[in-house]
């Protein structure tokens, strides 16, 4: 499901997350991604997340199940998707974060600069970003299964004023 | 010839291990640093002919990388494989000493253009 719901509509739009992640999905060989309705979250997930800060300032989360995870740093790395070590899953799920808000980072005002990927795996495992709301969430699934994307505008500033 | 890509991520030290060979860039021989600090250590004792690098690295950034490299009065190819491609970046790449910016997501063809001239 793609819910646009953001303080900036007309740069950051579930269509463009949608079409940013699809360059991704192809450039790397894993398929054509395209949106997906909303499906039931595995129990155990792979979540990375990078922040942008600069005039714009936020942070960009890639959320999928562990299987998916697994079968997505296996066709990253060309191996048999059965042996994969949870460093490889987060390695790549973070890599598809970085990927994802590198691309995002061109839609917004320069400067800005993006960090390096945090990743999290477990049940629910999920960031939380207490001064930031999610703007942007986009789903989109290919052949290794769903991955959610999610935009967060921080509210920092404001908090500060 | 010898090429260093430096990365600190293992899966995208592959991908663009495998970009090279869809590129037509086969043959060569591929060392590999997981930070910059790494990758001067590898220029020491690899002596490679051109460096592929990430800009986004722990303990040492790839412009740290190059920077320390064109301090030292090297002057081996480098070119960078990074997320980030906007006008500033590539100015700044650049300005530091690099002969080309593969902006992420790429394509193999991305690969041959930038290294073409460099690997023939």
């Amino acid at each position: 499901m793609s819910v646009d719901a953001g303080l900036e509509p007309d740069v950051i739009t579930a269509a463009k997350v949608d079409a940013l992640a699809a360059d991704v999905w192809d450039s790397l060989g894993l398929g054509d991604a395209g949106p997906v309705p909303g499906a039931a979250e595995d129990d155990r997930l792979v979540t990375a997340s990078v922040s942008v800060a600069g005039r714009w300032t936020g942070h960009v989360t890639v959320s999928c199940g562990t299987d998916t995870g697994r079968a997505l740093a296996a066709a990253m790395l060309g191996l048999d998707g059965s042996n994969i070590e949870d460093a490889d899953m987060a390695d790549a799920i973070g890599e598809l974060a970085n990927m994802v808000g590198g691309s995002l980072k061109g839609l917004l005002p320069p400067p800005s600069t993006l960090s390096l990927p945090h990743v999290i795996t477990g049940p629910g495992a999920t960031h939380h970003f207490p001064h930031a709301r999610p703007v942007c969430r986009s789903r989109i699934t290919a052949v290794h299964g769903p991955v959610t994307i999610t935009v967060w505008h921080s509210t920092a500033e404001r908090i500060h004023r | 010839m010898k090429i260093l890509i430096a990365d600190d991520s293992r899966v995208m030290r592959q991908i663009v291990s495998r970009t090279l060979r869809q590129a037509g860039f086969d043959g060569h021989e591929l060392v590999e640093a997981s930070n910059g600090r790494e990758g001067l250590q590898a220029v020491a004792d690899e002596k490679p002919d051109v460096i592929l690098s990430d800009w986004n690295m722990p303990e040492m950034s790839g412009l740290a990388f190059l920077q320390a490299l064109r301090a030292s009065g090297q002057a081996i190819p480098f070119g960078f494989v990074t997320s980030e491609g906007s006008d500033d970046m590539r100015a700044v790449a650049a300005n530091a000493g690099a002969q080309f910016l593969i902006a992420k997501p790429f394509t193999a063809e991305a690969f041959q253009e930038a290294l073409q001239p460099v690997l023939g």
